[in-house]
């Protein structure tokens, strides 16, 4: 999206927006909330949000990359990683 | 231009002879940005050549069994055709869901595995290096390689008989003992060949016509392998592939890809035409003209009637031909395919008398309070249908458990001969449907099975019911899944049925409900419509204790699932319903 560094509030923000245009999911995201069960992604659903952050962040998020992930700061923490990867 | 239809007894002579008639038609590879890649099936053949060298060489024997994991990609054909030419049986498997829960999927392929009694697992890359759990656990002698890690080797391709086994597909994807489906060359290339010969029968190659599919399923489900691939192979033309994941988090693509290469065929199961209807944007399908696509079946779930109107009357705009849909119903256990509505004809949707119905007779009525099922067809050629009540043949507009013959049906599930026999009458095979013929015509009521249909795909009631067992005050082993289409809906809806302990407290019980539907969310990506907190001892069971499913779903949907002493309001308070179904909302 941009060369600079991009903040934990931006990733949060992105992953919110991602939420609210490809599952119509309305609400409010902290680091702490559950992954799978504030946003019902069952496997279709959960697919399609990886799809459209893949596609906002322009990384990859790989099959073997859900270990430890539950919550939404997981996430945010792994898109960091890989925007980190991408950079460097 | 009409092609001659390739005539071969096994799919690696079908595979010769596509391959003899020239670089002009093969499989063409869309990624996710839509952009193509052509694999001819000449090189198809070279590639698969040189994979069944190297399996031999690696020790692989013929009637071997090759698990392939591969998202849709040349590697998966590499593979596949590969093992065929090596004599030996591909067994193909879904590739783990990115985020998706790898615990559960190490378990699951595992045991697909190790049903199948798989020699040698051939995997993408990507895949290789997150399947080390499910290559511990399944531990197939020969290890887990990528095809490019297999020994040289120039052994010629191994010629087999028309009897011995092809392929070896799932029913259903589960940890809880797997049926393996086990096919004959003789049997799918009976499937493949009566697909291709109805097809260019209702729409014979003139004017300019030449048919050509586009599929977007998975290469591990019939539909994609036996339904797009071989029919392309045996009437050589050229199968554009999308990734199942392209396709479902970007529906419009399936439908720019039919307009992009005029494609004639493709089908799918219900959920993907509601998913069109409910993600495409309009600007999405700028220039698309759906006018090519002659043949939209849908199957492998049932038929909705509300979302082939749906699909019918927001696609017309684009051209798509309103006698396009064409619902048909099948089977793994038959190769596929066993009817289709005839081709070149809107589907029909019939109403029948709804007590009538309850009492197994299929009454038809004018007024617009009938059950509304939309019409599945006739048997294709060769094919008999045969509806029974236990060992009594019923005669037309009775409903009845629906068994079928014809020239593809299984060699059996592997290894398995008592699930085989129970399967099978002498040359019929026993569906696990409900239904009835009207006007010659297949409709289905529901299911004897007990399977759970969601997304064209079969998933085992264990799998819910054992999610179920981890929840705080949860009865152990006491849970009931079952789906259903409700009517009106687009999809079948997920029930689930779960007794608390006597013990448990009110606040466990009334929690219950959506701690079962997070637990089933989380350990099968599945989401529940419907979760019911019952008491002890409500659901119906056999005389030796099993769980009786389908009993238990009709009597809830018939308000008389009811608890076998006096309960307090509370028991019952426990009930979590989906907001969408709109049904569940007016009971």
């Amino acid at each position: 999206m941009t060369t600079e560094p991009t903040s934990n509030t931006a990733i949060l923000d992105g992953i919110a927006a991602a939420a609210r245009e490809e599952l119509d999911w309305e609400g409010t995201l902290t680091p702490e909330t559950p992954l799978v069960s504030a946003m019902e992604l069952d496997s279709l659903r959960m697919l399609t949000l990886v799809v459209a952050i893949e596609d906002r962040f322009e990384v990859c998020l790989e099959e073997g990359d859900e270990a430890g992930l539950t919550t939404v700061g997981d996430l945010a923490g792994l898109i960091q990683k890989r925007l980190t990867e991408a950079a460097g | 231009m009409t092609k001659v239809a390739v005539v071969a007894e096994t799919l690696g002579e079908a595979l010769r002879r596509a391959a003899e008639l020239g670089p002009d038609h093969g499989l063409r590879f869309l990624d996710r940005k839509e952009r193509a890649t052509l694999v001819t099936w000449p090189e198809v053949l070279e590639r698969a050549v040189r994979v069944s060298a190297g399996l031999q060489a690696l020790g692989i024997q013929p009637g071997d069994r090759v698990g392939l994991v591969f998202p849709t990609s040349p590697g998966f054909f590499d593979g596949f055709f590969g093992a065929v030419l090596a004599g030996a049986v591909p067994v193909p498997l879904y590739p783990p869901v990115r985020l998706g829960r790898i615990d559960e999927y190490h378990k699951r392929t595992a045991a697909m595995l190790t049903a199948a009694s798989a020699r040698l697992i051939l995997a993408d890359g990507r895949v290789r290096r997150v399947l080390g759990e499910t290559v511990a656990l399944a531990a197939p002698e020969l290890g887990c390689l990528g095809v490019d890690g297999l020994p040289a080797g120039d052994a010629p391709p191994v010629s087999v008989s028309e009897d011995v086994l092809a392929l070896v597909q799932f029913s259903s994807g589960t940890t809880v003992a797997p049926k393996p489906v086990a096919l004959s060359h003789r049997a799918v290339i009976a499937q493949a060949t009566l697909i291709e010969a109805q097809i260019v029968a209702a729409w014979p190659e003139v004017d300019g016509l030449q048919h050509c599919g586009v599929c977007w399923l998975p290469l591990y489900h019939d539909m994609g392998l036996i339904g797009c691939v071989l029919p392309a192979l045996l009437h050589p033309s050229t199968l554009t592939l999308i990734g199942p994941e392209v396709f479902v988090t970007r529906p419009a693509s399936w439908l720019r890809a039919l307009s992009t290469y005029g494609g004639t065929i493709s089908p799918a199961p219900n959920f993907a035409y509601a998913l069109c209807v409910d993600r495409i944007k309009d600007e999405q399908l700028e220039g698309v003209d759906l006018s090519s696509w002659r043949v939209a079946m849908n199957g492998a779930e049932p038929v909705a009637p509300a979302t082939l109107r749906r699909f019918v009357e927001r696609f017309a705009k684009w051209g798509l031909r309103p006698e396009a849909l064409t619902p048909v119903y099948g089977l793994s256990e038959a190769s596929l395919a066993v009817t289709f509505t005839p081709f070149r004809r809107p589907f029909t949707t019939c109403r029948f008398d709804r007590l009538r119905l309850a009492e197994g007779v299929a009454e038809e009525v004018g007024t617009n309070d009938g059950a509304e099922l939309a019409s599945l067809g006739l048997p294709l050629d060769g094919f008999e249908l045969q509806l029974r009540d236990g060992a009594d043949a019923l005669p037309e507009g009775r409903v009845g458990q629906l068994w079928i013959r014809g020239p593809s049906l299984m060699e059996g599930y592997l290894d398995r001969p008592e699930a085989t026999a129970a399967t099978f009458d002498g040359d019929w095979l026993d569906t696990g449907d409900l239904g009835f013929l009207h006007g010659g015509e297949l409709y289905l009521t529901g299911r004897a099975k007990d399977v759970l249909i969601l997304r064209g795909r079969n998933y085992a009631p264990h799998e819910v019911e054992q999610a179920a067992d981890a929840v705080a005050g949860v009865r152990t082993g006491c849970a009931a899944a079952a789906s259903w289409l409700p009517e009106g809906a687009d999809h079948e809806a997920l029930a689930l049925f779960v007794e608390h302990r006597e013990d448990a407290t009110a606040e466990q019980i009334a929690a219950l409900p959506v701690a079962a539907a997070d637990a089933v969310r989380a350990a099968a990506g599945l989401g529940c419509d419907l979760v019911v907190a019952l008491p002890p001892g409500t659901l119906p069971r056999t005389s030796s204790g099993k769980i009786r499913r389908a009993e238990a779903l009709k009597r809830y949907l018939d308000g008389t699932l009811t608890p076998p002493k006096k309960v307090t309001p509370v028991h019952i308070a426990g009930v979590l319903a989906r907001s969408g179904l709109a049904w569940l909302r007016s009971r």
